[in-house]
């Protein structure tokens, strides 16, 4: 219905956009900024595709409402490389242990790696099966994204 | 799949059968009911059930297959699509009524067949929800109607008449019901509009599968 | 799919938020972490035209002791409860409880109002709720009153809770003694709604004997369920002679809508749910009969 304005900084950008109330903010990372790496998977919270930090706490972007991360910071896996292009310890990590095939799911276990390790930065296996229970692979089997969480946390 | 549900009224089985074979009376005791058109045996309605945050509606049609004065018992057939969804309902209604002297029980057997979102859910949330709307109607129904329509009726027997006298302070609400329902309106709605109720309840109990 | 369309509101206060619903009726709903409503208003399982956004206030978060028990405000993530040392010194159930809930990225939205609010029968803090005789406070145009427990939950995702009430905290007794707390969940994946779970707190008196008992069931009925019978049956006996097994088999007698879908059947969440208090049972009083008599 009435539209309404939302300012959230994204990956240190401060955007500012007029949209329904309606719109998620998954849609809103995608549709009003362009950042098309968090993915609809399931759009009801189960798959964990679309998961962005939200001031620095891993959430569901299509559980939310833009209009409710007004004056907020989100970061998307658009922002996890450095400015240079140089990849994360999480990224890096995810290449060399072959932890991502179609990689659909992958920028979602990037920002759900990433939030893990900086509450956790050494984490036993169950803790990060537990963890990453949320982000759903089709792919992988997920032994090889379990790897490269072990070996981000060593280079972290 | 099949529901059953009871409820009981405080007069004898003739009289029950009266008022709910009397559209005119229980319709505005069905929660969230609304008839749109009658046309002999056949009407349209709507129902509108919610369940928590969950609202369905559906919009549809019932008709009578059977309707048996001397048995009291009536089968009701009705099928009924969301107003907002694509899922369908159908459901067959079997009433009957158990004299038990100075009340009657009411039993309503619901085969119900769903298709859409609502098939996935089992029968748990359908059967409570059934339990409740009917609940609610029976609770209406004593209420408002079984006194009205005693004093109103005209005390057709010295039984309603004695009721009636009992039930004087209710003459004002049955007065006002009847003129509430002013256009007209099919009988029997009860079983049916149970019927489209039960359909739209089962409508949607996502959930099982969140995150 | 995405939600039908709505106004929104953000009120700055409870107050304002409880007049608001007042003001559009049933064609209003509060929106707290969003975890439980969104999905529905996006599967269109549910529609409003008003959703009252109180998720930023501060008012409604926080943690305090008060009046002998601990006061949550509704606003309060899962995340802060479960991370939250008060409370798991003074309300272990709620701490054990939490990993349950969801996925972490669930919890960093998810509240606790939310959660008992929404009342969905296999919801953990319902079930802590209802287990530990918590009490409501729900806020009105008209004034505040405190709910207890056992009235709170009246059927499938419905509460006492008039249309124009916000909840706006909920305050947990604190259990002194000698006790012991249990949580047992099941469910196909880590994460899912629970097929059955038990939250036990069991208290026990210097001579090992079971001075009080808490047993909140979840996914064992259209709402979160206590086994009043079976805590009855084991205040005064020694723990030692108590059987976990008929504790389990005694907590599923008198549960008369015991969901059945595509998850399970009656029998089979019933098995569950029996066993599981059984754990529940051994877990929670083996913890409290460590627990040395002066603390």
């Amino acid at each position: 219905m009435h539209e309404r304005t939302v300012r959230v900084c994204v990956n240190g950008h401060h955007t500012e956009a007029t949209v329904e109330p309606r719109m998620t903010l998954a849609d809103f990372l995608r549709e009003q900024c362009g950042l098309t790496g968090t993915h609809l998977g399931c759009e009801h919270g189960a798959c964990g595709a679309c998961t962005v930090l939200l001031d620095g706490d891993a959430v569901r972007s299509c559980l939310m409402f833009a209009v409710q991360a007004d004056d907020m910071e989100v970061t998307t896996v658009e922002g996890i490389a450095s400015t240079d292009g140089e990849l994360s310890p999480v990224q890096s990590a995810l290449r060399e242990c072959h932890g991502l095939q179609c990689g659909f799911c992958t920028p979602g276990f990037v920002m759900s790696i990433t939030a893990l390790l900086n509450d956790n930065p050494h984490p036993t296996d169950d803790e990060i099966r537990e963890g990453l229970s949320g982000n759903f692979c089709r792919c992988t089997g997920y032994q090889s994204i379990v790897n490269a969480v072990h070996r981000a946390a060593e280079v972290i | 799949m099949e529901l059953v549900n009871e409820f009981r009224v405080p007069v004898s089985v003739d009289q029950a059968w009266e008022v709910l074979t009397d559209v005119e009376r229980i319709a505005p005791c069905i929660p969230g009911a609304q008839l749109l058109s009658v046309d002999g045996d056949d009407f349209t309605g709507t129902v509108k059930v919610k369940v928590g945050p969950i609202t369905v509606q559906y919009r549809g049609n019932a008709s009578f297959q059977e309707k048996d004065a001397a048995a009291h018992r009536a089968v009701i057939k009705a099928n009924g699509k969301e107003t907002r969804g694509q899922g369908n309902a159908a459901a067959v209604v079997t009433a009957e009524l158990k004299d038990e002297g100075d009340s009657t029980s009411c039993v309503l057997t619901t085969d119900l067949t769903i298709s859409g979102k609502a098939a996935q859910f089992g029968r748990g949330v359908l059967s409570d929800v059934a339990t409740k709307l009917i609940g609610q109607f029976a609770e209406r129904l004593e209420a408002d109607v079984l006194a009205g329509a005693t004093a109103s009726a005209g005390a057709e027997t010295p039984q309603a008449q004695t009721v009636s006298a009992a039930t004087q302070p209710h003459d004002v609400a049955s007065v006002d019901l009847l003129s509430v329902v002013a256009a007209p309106v099919a009988k029997r709605v009860l079983p049916v509009a149970g019927g489209l109720a039960v359909g739209i309840a089962i409508g949607f109990l996502l959930g099982r599968r969140r995150s | 799919m995405k939600s039908a369309p709505f106004d929104y509101h953000r009120p700055d206060s409870a107050a304002t938020a409880a007049q608001m619903l007042a003001e559009f009726g049933e064609d209003a709903k509060i929106l707290a972490g969003g975890q439980s409503l969104v999905p529905m208003l996006a599967l269109r399982l549910a529609y409003f035209d008003h959703l009252i956004d109180i998720s930023g206030l501060d008012e409604l978060k926080g943690i305090e002791r008060r009046n002998g028990g601990v006061w949550i405000g509704a606003g309060t993530t899962d995340a802060a409860v479960g991370a939250d040392e008060r409370v798991c010194a003074a309300v272990p159930l709620l701490t054990r409880v939490t990993p349950y809930i969801g996925h972490f990225q669930i919890r960093s939205r998810g509240t606790l109002g939310g959660s008992i609010a929404h009342a969905d029968p296999a919801g953990e803090y319902p079930a802590v709720a209802l287990a530990l005789d918590a009490e409501m406070e729900a806020l009105s145009p008209t004034g505040s009153r405190q709910i207890p427990a056992a009235d709170f939950f009246t059927g499938l995702w419905e509460t006492n809770l008039e249309p124009d009430e916000v909840l706006t905290g909920v305050r947990f007794p604190v259990w002194a003694g000698r006790c012991g707390f249990a949580v047992q969940e099941f469910a196909r994946r880590h994460g899912d709604f629970a097929i059955a779970g038990a939250v036990m707190a069991v208290e026990l008196d210097g001579d090992d004997r079971v001075a009080r008992c808490g047993i909140g069931l979840l996914g064992l009925g259209s709402t979160p369920r206590r086994a009043l019978q079976t805590e009855a049956a084991v205040i005064g006996t020694p723990v030692g002679e108590v059987d976990a097994d008929d504790v389990g088999r005694l907590a599923m007698t008198g549960l008369d809508d015991v969901p059945a879908d595509l998850q399970g059947s009656v029998s089979y969440r019933t098995k569950v749910g029996a066993a599981l208090v059984a754990r529940a049972w051994a877990q929670a009083t083996n913890e409290a009969s460590t627990e040395a008599i002066n603390a």
